[in-house]
């Protein structure tokens, strides 16, 4: 059973530090207790995950955020690796990136992507984006125990 | 010569569906670089009515359906012959049923008039016939291969282009999403801090920054006319009306717009820009109204291989001196506090139509309305 006072672990894959700070901001509104690690790119996001050097022991995250243009390892390589790993498929995915194609939003979700978000214009919609991931995947649905 | 459907010619020449078929038949004999006879109408009997015009044929081709051909009249010459040559042989029946065979019946002389023959190509005739040929096939095969450099240079920009919108979505926006989000975060943050003028300035900032941005979306949506167009299909110009109809309900509803139209055709089209074509010209029509609820009639005429469109309103009009003006991306004739908008939508309007081949104009006068007609071509579809 899963409660609000457990402190939820997301994890922002994103190589843009400004970004990144802005969604903690943003989350700072947050009345849900929650911990945000960043990384910075795709080959940093799977060694996060996969707990290995120099990520041993970490906390595996409840949620993921995934931007698509990533240095190194792409979005879509992380995702498709990540989905396909038993050990991770489970975590939810919520993809945020700035690209509106048509291309990327079919193939985020049949790489099973959990949703797909575009990255905010402004501050006002930042703060509804981030209130809504908050509302939902930290309190409406109930997250699978995720091993750590 | 016989470029296709297109012809030109010099002098007395066959009528033409008599061409037609003589080109029809050539194609089968032709197999060599230059085909030529003094004596058509005995190969090819259906020239026998034109003989007068064509006896002899000289003819090279350049390429499927494309030839040069030459006509010599008929030239009635006469043979002489020791002996009708046509009658070798007399036959006689007996009254008891036999056949008699008896030589010639005299070696006296006989003549001939040969008709339905020209007089005879020349040799340096045929020769020269076929270094026009050679000439003619290098000029073509040179420009077939400046075509096909071309068509690989337009290839190559077109995905330059296609790569260009993709960066202009996502890495020109990114920046433009931070500055927007990060001075509305400052105003957020130091509110208590910030005297009016600082507001203010923050505000410009925020609004120059939001009209980048739609600037950035218009130039995508532009180029992608282009680059992300659907094959043309047969689609009810009515059913894409309807649905732009649809996504202006509201703006119709909240002006009172009053909306007519005549019965509308099926075209070969690229649906969704049909419907953006109609979006774009209505919400125009509604949005540059006058103090009356706009009158909005919807047109449409068959004319000579194409249909003719109208969009007809009530509004405040446009000064014909910018009739051309219009249609050019980001250009505004109204301030932008009182009309809001990029100046991307006639733009648009015209790429679309320009995309399925046909024209877009406007007619209108300052306070009187103003209608925009566009051509559809009625295409076969492919």
């Amino acid at each position: 059973m899963q409660t609000a006072t457990i402190n939820r672990k997301i994890l922002v894959v994103e190589d843009n530090p400004a970004q990144i700070r802005l969604i903690q901001e943003a989350l700072k509104q947050s009345s849900a207790p929650h911990e945000i690690t960043a990384v910075n790119d795709g080959v940093e996001a799977m060694a996060y995950l996969r707990q290995e050097e120099p990520y041993s022991g970490v906390w595996r995250p409840d949620i993921i955020l995934l931007d698509l243009n990533l240095p190194r390892k792409n979005g879509r390589e992380v995702l498709a690796e990540l989905k396909t790993d038993p050990q991770l498929k489970r975590i939810p995915v919520l993809v945020m990136t700035t690209s509106r194609h048509a291309e990327d939003i079919a193939i985020s979700y049949d790489m099973h992507a959990n949703c797909y978000i575009n990255k905010s214009r402004n501050l006002k919609h930042l703060l509804t984006i981030v209130r809504r991931i908050e509302e939902f995947w930290l309190d409406t649905v109930t997250l699978p125990e995720i091993d750590s | 010569m016989w470029w296709g459907a297109d012809c030109t010619t010099v002098g007395e020449i066959p009528e033409a569906a008599d061409l037609k078929g003589l080109i029809a038949w050539l194609e089968q004999q032709i197999d060599e670089k230059v085909f030529y006879t003094d004596e058509l109408p005995r190969i090819y009997p259906a020239a026998e009515k034109y003989k007068d015009i064509a006896s002899g044929l000289l003819a090279i081709a350049i390429a499927e359906q494309n030839y040069i051909l030459w006509f010599r009249p008929e030239y009635i010459q006469t043979v002489n012959w020791a002996g009708d040559p046509n009658q070798p042989i007399v036959k006689t029946t007996s009254d008891q049923g036999t056949v008699r065979l008896t030589p010639r019946g005299s070696f006296e002389e006989w003549k001939e008039i040969v008709r339905c023959k020209s007089l005879p190509w020349k040799p340096c005739e045929i020769e020269a016939a076929g270094e026009l040929r050679n000439a003619i096939i290098n000029i073509v095969l040179r420009q077939a291969d400046e075509l096909a450099s071309l068509a690989r240079e337009l290839e190559r920009s077109n995905a330059e282009l296609e790569k260009f919108a993709y960066v202009a979505s996502h890495d020109l926006q990114e920046p433009l999403n931070l500055v927007s989000s990060y001075v509305q975060l400052l105003e957020m943050r130091y509110i208590d801090q910030l005297d009016q003028d600082a507001k203010e300035f923050i505000g410009f900032a925020v609004e120059g920054v939001t009209h980048m941005q739609t600037l950035i979306d218009d130039l995508l949506a532009y180029s992608r006319v282009g680059t992300r167009g659907k094959e043309f299909v047969p689609t009810a110009v009515e059913t894409a009306l309807d649905r732009a109809l649809t996504n202006l309900q509201i703006r119709i509803a909240e002006s009172g717009a009053v909306i007519t139209t005549d019965p509308l055709p099926t075209l070969n089209a690229d649906s969704t820009q049909l419907i953006q074509l109609f979006q774009n010209l209505i919400g125009n029509a509604i949005k540059f109204r006058s103090d009356q609820p706009p009158q909005i009639h919807v047109g449409a005429k068959q004319l000579d291989g194409e249909w003719l469109f109208s969009v007809q309103d009530n509004g405040i009009g446009i000064d014909p001196q910018f009739a051309d003006r219009i249609f050019i991306i980001f250009q505004r004739l109204q301030p932008r506090d009182e009309y809001p908008g990029t100046g991307i939508g006639l733009a648009i309007c015209k790429k679309i139509v320009d995309r399925h081949g046909g024209r877009i104009w406007v007619e209108s006068e300052l306070g009187r309305g103003a209608t925009f007609h566009f051509t559809l071509p009625v295409r076969e579809q492919l």
